[in-house]
C-alpha cells in the first residue's frame, strides 16, 4: 500500500480460451507496472489481447471459457488473480474503474443515466442522498450541461459524446485511483474524440489519476501517454517511454505501426496497412509471431520466440534483429 | 463475396440440405425428438399394417379393466378392449389429423404469406388484415367454433385446426419473403427477365424453406395438442373411435381403479407433442448454429 | 414477482405524466393510446363480422337447434313465424345489422336452450373465467419469470437444467392431460372431488372458492409458465452478453443486483410479448379446464352453446373472448412504453 510501489503491477499475466481441444492462449506473459498518477498506453491491432488484459485486471472476463491461466495482478498491494467476488467487488468502482469502447452499448437503455452513475456508489455503501449529490457533482465535472436535468435522461436521449462523458462520470464517481480506458474514443467522431481525450487529460491532472489507455491509434497514444507498451499476438513486443518509442522504435512491428500513421497527427488511422494479418491464436507460428509479416525477418526468427529484453534508454523489445541493421 | 451478391443462397441451401438431417441428429433435443417420433410413427404404421395385438374396438366382456400383463401389455379398458391396440390406433388418428391440418395451414399460410410479402399493396393489406382478424380470436376457440359447425370427423377437426393456425404461417412467411424480394439476387433475376412464377418457385420459396420446416414441425405438435383437446371435449370423432383425447377423458373417471386407462393414452399424447416440440427446437438450432450455442 | 415491476411501472408512468416531463411527450402518448384504441375497435368489429358469418355458414339454425328433429313437423306458417322470431328469415346483411344494433344496446339475443338472455348467461359466467384467467396468469408469470431468471443467472448449472427440463415438460403436456391427471390424483389420494360441492363465488366463501380455482389455475399456469420460462431465459441470456451488463459489474454491483436491475429489466420486453401471446392460449385453455374441473365459466358456456347450436350465446361468448384478447394486446402494447423509454417519444 505504500506510495513507493506501483499502483498496478501485472506480472506474467496469461489469459486463455478454454476449449474441449485445449486452451488457446490469447494473452501471453504480459508484465506492466503503473505508478500512481501515471499515464500508460497499451497499443496494438484488434485481437492482440490488449482489451482482454484490461478485463482480466477488472476480473470481468465474462464467459466461463475465458480464464486467467497464469501470472499475477496486484492493485495497491491486493492480489486480484484468483481473488473472490467480494474482494473484486470492493475494488471495482472505488479503486479501479473502466471506460469502454462503445458508449452506445455500455449504458443500460432502460435506466436513467443518473441512476446508473449512482448505483455504483450505492453498491459501495453510499447513502441515497449522498450518491445523488455525488452524481450531480461528477456530471458537472465531466462538463455536461445542467446535471439535474441530464441525470433524469435516458441514454437514447444523449449523443455519443455525451454518453461517453456519462460513462467517464460513472467511472470517476467512486474516486478510483486507476482508470482503465478501452479505446474510449474509437466509436466517436474525430472532433468529439479530441474533446474526450482533453477531458480525460484534464481529469487525470486534477485527480492525479493513473490511466491505462488501450488504443490501436498511435496518434492518440502520442498525445496522452507517458509510457507505451506495444502488443502483438497476445504478447508485449516493445515497451518504453513514449518519446523514445516514437523516435527510435526497437521492434519492426512498432516501426511499421509508426509508418502507418499519417503525417497529420491526431487523425484516425487504420493499422491494416501492414501487409498480412494478425496471427491466429489457435495456430501461433513456432517462432516470433510477427515473423510471417516482418520485412526484417531472418531465418532464425521462425524457430525461436524472442524474449522481451531490456535495451538502453529504459526500453525493452522482443526481437532478435538489432535496430541498427534495419533502421536507415 | 463482397459487393453485390448475385449468388442465390437457395442454391447453396440445396447442398446444405443433405447435412441438415445430420445436424438435426447431432442436436441433443433434435435427436430425442426424432427418436420419440420414430417410435410413435412405427407404432402407428404397425397398427395400419394390422400388426396390433387386437382390433381397437374389439370388446371382451370377460376381460374388462385388466391391468398390464403379458396378454394385454397396456391392460384393457372398461369394455375389455386392448389398450395397446387402442393407443396405437389413436396415434394413427392423431398423426393423420395433424398432418392434414398442417398441410392445410402450411399451404394457405405460405400462399398468403408469399402473396403478402411479394406483391405488397392491396394484396398485402387484405391478407394481413384477415390474418390479424383471425388472430384476434384465440386459436383453440376458433377451432372449437369451426369444428362444432362442421360436425365431428377427423377431417373436420383437421380443417378447423388448419384454418385457426393459418395466420401464424402467414406472419412467419411474410417477413422473410419481404426481405428476399429486396435481395440483389432476386432483383438480378427480375432484370434478367425471368417470369414471376419462376422467380417465386426458384428463389423465393426455397429461401423460406428453413423457416417453413421449423414452423411445420412446431405446428404438428400444436395440431396434435389441439386435436386431442377437441377429442377430449367430445368434438372429435364420436365414441367408438379410438382417439387419444377420448381415451384420456374416459380414463379420468376410472383412473382410481384402473390407472392404465388414463396413463397410457396420456403418455402417447405427451410423447407426440413433445416429439414434435423437440424436433422443432432441434431443427431451429440446426439451421441457426449461433442460437444453439447456449 | 412479475406483477410487481409491471404495477410499479404503471404507477411510475402515471407519475411521469403528472410530473409533466414534457407536454409533447404526454400528447405523443395520448395519440399512441388513441391509435391503439382505434385499431382495437376496428379489429373487434371485424371479429364480430367473422364470428357472425362463420356461425351462419354452418348447417342448422336456431329452429332446428331448439326443436331438434321435430322441426321437420312444423307447418310452413309456423316455420315462418319462428324464423321471424329468431330474425333468420331476412337476408344476411340485414340480420347482421339487426344483431349489431342489438349488440350496441347490450342485447346479445336469447338462448334457445334456456330461454334466458345471452347477456345474463355471459354476465354470470364472466367473473368465474376472469378469476381463473388472472390466477392462471399470476401463477404462470411467477413460475416462468422466477425459474427463468434463476436458470439464466447460472446457465448450464443444475438449476438451469432442471428449469429447462421442467419447461419442456410444461410445453409437451397438454392442459387436458395435466388437468385429468390432477383430478385423478386429487380423487384417489385426497378423496377430493372439485365438482362435488358446486361452484361457490369468491364473495360467498373465499376459502372454498380459492380451493376450487387453485387447481384449474395451476393446470393452465403450468403451460404458461413453461413458455414464459423459455422466453425469460433466452432473453436474459441475450441481455447478459451486452456491454452495459459488464459495465454495471465493473461498478462493483452484486451479481444479483445486476441480474435484477439490468438483465431482467431489459428482458421484460420479450417477456411481455410472450405473456400477451400466452393469454390467447389461456383463453382457449379455459374451455378445456373449466370442463375438467366443472367451473361454470365462459369456456364451459361456449362449449355447451356450441354443441347445442345456441348461436346467440356462442356468438356472445366468442365476442367476449375476442374482446378480452384484444384488450390484453392493447394493454401489452401500452406496457411496452412503460418498460422501454425508447418507445415513449
Amino acid at each position: 500500500m505504500t506510495d513507493a510501489g506501483p499502483l498496478l503491477a501485472i506480472r506474467g499475466l496469461s489469459v486463455g480460451l478454454r476449449r474441449s481441444s485445449g486452451v488457446t492462449p490469447l494473452v501471453r506473459d504480459v508484465s506492466l507496472d503503473i505508478a500512481p498518477g501515471e499515464r500508460v498506453g497499451l497499443v496494438g491491432e484488434s485481437g492482440s489481447g490488449k482489451s482482454l488484459t484490461l478485463l482480466a485486471v477488472m476480473g470481468l472476463l465474462a464467459s466461463p471459457q475465458l480464464v486467467v491461466t497464469g501470472g499475477s495482478v496486484r492493485l495497491a498491494g491486493t492480489e486480484l488473480v484468483g481473488a473472490g467476488d467480494r474482494v473484486l467487488r470492493a475494488l471495482r468502482g472505488s479503486q479501479v474503474a473502466m471506460v469502454y469502447q462503445d458508449p452506445m452499448t455500455s449504458l443500460d437503455p432502460v435506466q436513467r443515466v443518473g441512476a446508473q452513475i449512482a448505483e455504483g456508489l450505492r453498491a459501495h455503501g453510499t447513502s441515497r442522498r449522498a450518491a445523488r449529490e455525488r452524481t450531480l457533482a461528477v456530471l458537472a465535472e465531466v462538463q455536461l450541461p445542467d446535471p439535474p436535468a441530464l441525470a433524469r435522461k435516458y441514454p437514447h436521449e444523449l449523443s455519443g459524446g455525451m454518453r461517453q462523458r456519462v460513462m467517464i462520470a460513472a467511472a470517476l464517481a467512486g474516486n478510483p485511483r486507476l482508470l482503465l480506458a478501452d479505446e474510449p474514443t474509437t466509436a466517436l467522431d474525430v472532433t468529439i474524440q479530441r474533446q474526450i481525450l482533453a477531458l480525460v487529460a484534464r481529469l487525470q491532472q486534477a485527480r492525479n489519476l493513473a490511466v491505462l489507455w488501450v488504443t490501436h491509434d498511435l496518434g492518440v497514444a502520442a498525445q496522452f501517454v507517458q509510457r507505451l507498451a506495444v502488443m502483438y499476438g497476445g504478447r508485449v513486443v516493445e515497451h518504453g517511454p513514449t518519446a523514445t518509442v516514437f523516435s527510435a522504435p526497437q521492434h519492426p512491428y512498432t516501426a511499421a505501426l509508426l509508418a502507418a500513421v499519417p503525417s497529420t497527427a491526431g487523425d484516425r488511422t487504420a493499422l491494416g496497412q501492414i501487409p498480412g494479418s494478425p496471427p491466429d491464436p489457435a495456430a501461433l507460428p513456432p517462432g516470433c509471431s510477427f515473423a510471417p509479416r516482418c520485412r526484417q525477418a531472418r531465418p532464425g526468427c521462425a524457430e525461436r520466440e524472442p524474449e522481451l529484453e531490456q535495451r538502453p534508454g529504459d526500453v525493452a523489445a522482443a526481437c532478435f534483429v538489432p535496430p541498427a541493421e534495419w533502421r536507415s | 463475396m463482397a459487393g453485390i451478391a448475385i449468388t442465390d443462397p437457395a442454391a447453396a441451401a440445396e447442398t446444405r440440405r443433405a447435412g441438415l438431417g445430420r445436424r438435426l441428429w447431432r442436436q441433443p433435443s433434435g435427436r430425442a425428438g426424432l427418436i420419440i417420433l420414430g417410435i410413435m410413427v412405427l407404432a402407428g404404421l404397425a397398427s395400419l399394417a394390422g400388426l396390433a395385438p387386437a382390433a381397437p374396438d374389439a370388446q371382451n366382456p370377460a376381460a374388462t379393466l385388466r391391468g398390464p400383463s403379458a396378454a394385454h401389455l397396456l391392460g384393457t379398458d372398461q369394455f375389455g378392449r386392448d389398450m395397446l391396440s387402442r393407443v396405437m390406433a389413436g396415434t394413427v388418428l392423431s398423426l393423420q389429423t395433424a398432418l392434414l391440418a398442417v398441410l392445410i395451414c402450411a399451404v394457405l399460410g405460405t400462399l398468403g404469406g408469399v402473396a403478402a410479402g411479394y406483391f405488397g399493396g392491396a394484396v398485402s393489406w387484405s391478407v394481413t388484415s384477415v390474418a390479424d382478424l383471425i388472430f384476434a380470436v384465440p386459436s383453440l376457440l376458433l377451432a372449437l367454433v369451426i369444428v362444432s359447425g362442421l360436425g365431428s370427423g377427423w377431417q373436420n377437426t383437421a380443417i378447423a385446426v388448419g384454418i385457426s393456425y393459418t395466420p401464424i404461417f402467414i406472419r412467419v412467411v411474410r417477413g422473410p419473403v419481404l426481405a428476399i424480394r429486396q435481395a440483389d439476387y432476386v432483383k438480378a433475376a427480375r432484370v434478367l427477365g425471368f417470369s414471376r412464377r419462376r422467380i417465386l418457385a426458384r428463389h423465393v420459396l426455397p429461401g423460406v424453406g428453413g423457416i417453413l420446416a421449423v414452423q411445420v414441425t412446431l405446428a404438428l405438435g400444436w395440431a396434435i395438442l389441439v386435436e386431442a383437446s377437441l377429442d377430449y371435449l367430445g368434438l372429435g370423432p364420436p365414441p367408438p373411435a379410438a382417439t387419444l383425447g377420448l381415451m384420456v377423458s374416459d380414463g379420468t373417471n376410472i383412473a382410481g381403479i384402473a390407472w392404465w386407462t388414463l396413463a397410457f393414452p396420456a403418455i402417447a399424447v405427451v410423447l407426440l407433442v413433445l416429439g414434435f416440440t423437440l424436433a422443432g427446437d432441434g431443427l431451429r438450432d440446426a439451421l441457426d448454429p449461433a442460437r444453439a450455442d447456449r | 414477482m412479475t406483477a410487481q415491476p409491471a404495477g410499479a411501472g404503471a404507477s411510475s408512468l402515471a407519475g411521469r405524466l403528472r410530473a409533466g416531463a414534457g407536454r409533447s411527450r404526454a400528447r405523443g402518448l395520448a395519440l399512441r393510446i388513441a391509435g391503439r384504441l382505434a385499431k382495437a375497435i376496428i379489429t373487434l368489429v371485424g371479429v364480430a363480422v367473422i364470428v357472425f358469418i362463420v356461425l351462419r355458414l354452418l348447417p342448422g339454425n336456431q329452429i332446428t337447434a331448439s326443436l331438434g328433429v321435430s322441426a321437420g313437423l312444423l307447418t310452413k306458417a309456423q316455420y315462418a313465424d319462428l324464423a321471424h322470431f329468431y330474425g333468420i328469415g331476412q337476408p344476411l346483411p340485414q340480420q347482421f345489422a339487426q344483431w349489431a344494433g342489438d349488440l350496441l344496446h347490450g342485447n346479445l339475443g336469447v338462448s334457445v336452450q334456456s330461454g334466458r338472455s345471452a347477456a345474463s348467461l355471459i354476465g354470470a359466467a364472466l367473473p368465474v373465467t376472469l378469476e381463473l384467467a388472472v390466477a392462471a396468469m399470476v401463477i404462470g408469470l411467477v413460475l416462468g419469470v422466477g425459474a427463468g431468471a434463476i436458470a439464466a443467472a447460472a446457465p448450464g448449472r443444475p438449476a438451469d437444467r432442471a428449469a429447462r427440463a421442467g419447461a419442456l415438460a410444461g410445453l409437451g403436456v397438454p392442459s387436458f392431460v395435466i388437468g385429468s391427471g390432477l383430478v385423478a390424483f386429487l380423487a384417489s389420494v385426497f378423496h377430493y372431488f372439485p365438482a362435488s360441492k358446486g361452484f361457490v363465488s369468491l364473495t360467498a366463501s373465499p376459502w372454498l372458492n380459492i380451493q376450487q380455482i387453485f387447481w384449474p389455475a395451476l393446470t393452465l399456469g403450468l403451460g404458461i409458465g413453461a413458455a414464459v420460462l423459455r422466453t425469460t431465459r433466452g432473453a436474459m441470456l441475450d441481455v447478459a452478453s451486452q456491454g452495459f451488463v459488464r459495465a454495471a459489474r465493473g461498478r462493483g454491483l452484486r451479481h444479483r443486483m445486476v441480474i435484477i436491475k439490468h438483465v431482467l429489466r431489459n428482458a421484460l420486453i420479450p417477456i411481455l410479448t410472450m405473456s400477451g401471446i400466452q393469454f390467447g392460449y389461456l383463453l382457449g385453455g379455459t374451455v378445456v379446464v373449466e370442463q375438467i374441473f366443472v367451473l361454470p365459466g365462459l369456456g364451459r358456456l361456449l362449449l355447451q352453446s356450441v354443441t347445442e347450436s345456441d348461436f346467440a350465446v356462442a356468438q356472445g361468448v366468442t365476442l367476449v373472448f375476442a374482446l378480452g384478447f384484444i384488450l390484453v394486446n392493447l394493454i401489452t402494447d401500452l406496457l411496452y412504453a412503460v418498460v422501454d423509454p425508447r418507445l415513449r417519444s
